[in-house]
């Protein structure tokens, strides 16, 4: 095939949507503008029952899916009355079960795992002082509880309720946020953060950092898919990436490198999963947030945390692709409603900032 | 003379039917009651000359309503002593339904879905406490005391109700380990968070309550419409009648400490 009178070949780059070319699709577009980023593969409906776990970023996903009227299961609810946050201090209303922050698709693989009975992490009480922590999920008790005992009574209870969260939905909406992680050795158990962090005690012969590659990822999280479909043959996946940049490395990269090496792991992830399951589908809060376009007008002043402007362009940009409508934009000016909506994003619960603490 | 003017929602109808039992025994004090029916009562309004009024542009028929209640649309305050509203909400409603799929540690251990730290429920406890004080208006007043009187416990009748509403009551009935332990731990917050703001707790008698962590029904049966005076249908199981009435005014006069002595200072009902 050749361009009509001129004998060259036409390109498959010809008459494309604006949104193929960089130069109408980035250059031209106005900063806070998102784009037309995401086409959505199957819809996601109001009448869906939606499981949400992840990162510190996957609180502001559950928090705007649940404000936009979605059935975002939570089975460990509190009455209305308790405020936000105070629930959320002690984990409440942050995911669908009590889990806290899943940064790494290994842990949400334990974690089910572990909730049907098939494996006992080890290590599950660290300690500080004289009061005892989960180790999986050590920032749902702030100050830990009364015995060892206590932690293990509380984790039953629990594990039965992220049972049910996973058998009830119809979408499980999963933010990937770390490729790092420390485990323990002998048997491989992956914390969600390094003991010593908020509690336990490093020892290097007990734990052992972990960066996993992709596939690494990509194999966990065909795991959980796997479970979970076997569950429920209908379930349907949204996985997105968090645009948080990591807090510290323990990899010995320097913390920016480190970072792009973790996203670009789980960015391609996804991409896999997308390419590989029809029942998966990307949302590209990642893109949006970290856009050239946007010149990190999405980023808070330590250039890491998500402004409430930012979540919010990434919210109504995934309700304007499933065409369910949004709540205005918030205000561009400082007031009170600006800064109530700054605090929400800023009370994302994450234990992964308190390693910002051991900075020298 | 120490004058009690009881004011509220149907709640009020207890205190009404109930003083006539106890008056005798207290011949230095007067009671008097002004009840405005829901949902009217959220929009009584206070004056800083304490006069509790509907305000003017409520429909006349709430007003002629009101009238043929109390004989009178408005009710001056700054003529008690002691100012006691019934039927306040004091977020032990939010309690409870906490507590329906909850064990508490240290309080409740009832084999529940889920359990509840002592730390999450005291932070829980202190957050919901501080939400049901009543408005400025209502705090620190000097020259006269307002109690408020929570919601009673629903009575024993709704474990045969099939409501949705009271579903969370009724598994708490049928697994009552350590409710009231939990829901007294809320009132003692609550009374010191109150106790702040010059307004004091006039708790439900602990002889009204039974083993379910609800009113004993005898507390119920019988309880009072305020409009028309007639019984309650059988299918109520919020309101009480004139011996818990009774009861809780002997409580709040002070007649008695026990409640068990209350009972009898109120006569035989």
């Amino acid at each position: 095939m050749t361009v009509p009178g001129s004998g060259r070949p036409a390109s498959p780059y010809q008459d494309l949507p604006s949104r193929a070319y960089w130069r109408s699709g980035v250059t031209e577009r106005s900063p806070l503008d998102p784009g037309d980023l995401f086409h959505p593969r199957f819809p996601v409906t109001r009448e869906m029952r939606i499981a949400t776990a992840g990162s510190c970023f996957a609180q502001h996903v559950g928090r705007a899916l649940r404000g936009a009227g979605f059935d975002v299961i939570d089975t460990e609810p509190l009455p209305p009355a308790i405020p936000d946050a105070v629930a959320n201090r002690f984990g409440y209303r942050l995911f669908s079960a009590r889990y806290g922050n899943v940064y790494t698709a290994r842990q949400l693989a334990q974690l089910l795992a572990e909730a049907h009975g098939e494996i006992a992490p080890a290590e599950p009480v660290w300690r500080r002082g004289d009061r005892f922590f989960d180790a999986q999920r050590p920032g749902v008790e702030p100050d830990g509880l009364e015995t060892a005992a206590d932690v293990r009574r509380h984790r039953d209870a629990h594990l039965g309720c992220v049972r049910r969260a996973f058998e009830a939905a119809d979408l499980v909406v999963f933010t990937f946020g770390l490729t790092e992680a420390w485990v323990h050795r002998e048997t491989g158990t992956v914390y969600p953060t390094a003991p010593g962090t908020i509690a336990g005690r490093f020892d290097p012969e007990v734990y052992a950092f972990r960066n996993y590659d992709a596939f690494a990822v990509l194999a966990d999280f065909e795991e959980v898919r796997s479970r979970l479909k076997r569950a429920n043959p209908a379930l349907r996946f949204l996985v997105t990436v968090s645009p948080v940049p990591l807090t510290a490395t323990a990899s010995g990269n320097h913390v920016e490198v480190a970072t792009c090496y973790s996203k670009s792991v789980l960015r391609a992830v996804c991409g896999l999963l997308v390419e590989r399951y029809d029942d998966v589908d990307y949302f590209p809060s990642f893109e949006l947030i970290t856009s050239q376009s946007a010149r990190g007008a999405y980023y808070e002043p330590n250039q890491r945390n998500v402004t409430a402007t930012g979540v919010a362009t990434a919210m109504r940009t995934f309700l304007a692709g499933h065409g369910i409508e949004a709540a205005a934009p918030a205000p561009a000016r400082r007031g009170p409603a600006r800064r109530a909506a700054a605090r929400a994003a800023a009370d994302e619960v994450c234990e992964e900032a308190l390693l910002e603490a051991f900075a020298r | 003379m120490r004058r009690v003017l009881v004011i509220g929602d149907s709640h009020t109808g207890a205190y009404k039917v109930g003083w006539p039992l106890i008056a005798a025994r207290h011949p230095d004090v007067t009671v008097d009651v002004f009840a405005v029916p829901m949902p009217h009562t959220k929009a009584l309004r206070l004056s800083p000359s304490l006069e509790l009024a509907l305000p003017p542009a409520t429909a006349p028929e709430v007003v002629s309503l009101v009238e043929r209640i109390n004989g009178r649309r408005s009710v001056r305050l700054a003529d008690a002593d002691v100012v006691l509203c019934a039927g306040f909400r004091s977020g032990a409603d939010v309690v409870l339904a906490l507590l329906a799929d909850s064990d508490v540690d240290g309080l409740r251990a009832a084999g529940s879905e889920r359990v509840l730290s002592a730390a999450a429920f005291a932070e829980f406890r202190a957050s919901l406490a501080a939400r049901f004080v009543p408005p400025p208006a209502w705090r620190g007043w000097t020259d006269r005391r307002l109690f408020v009187a929570p919601h009673p416990l629903l009575a024993e009748t709704v474990t045969r109700s099939q409501e949705p509403a009271t579903r969370a009551v009724r598994r708490i009935a049928a697994r009552p380990q350590g409710v009231m332990a939990a829901v007294s731990a809320y009132l003692d917050d609550y009374e010191a968070v109150l106790g702040r703001h010059g307004v004091g707790l006039l708790r439900q008698p602990a002889a009204t309550i039974g083993a379910s962590a609800l009113t004993l029904a005898r507390y119920s049966r019988g309880s009072p419409r305020i409009v028309s005076g007639k019984p309650h249908s059988r299918e109520d199981h919020t309101h009480m009648n004139a011996a818990y009435g009774a009861l809780c005014l002997t409580t709040l006069l002070g007649g008695t400490a026990s409640p068990e002595a209350a009972l009898a200072a109120g006569g035989a009902w």
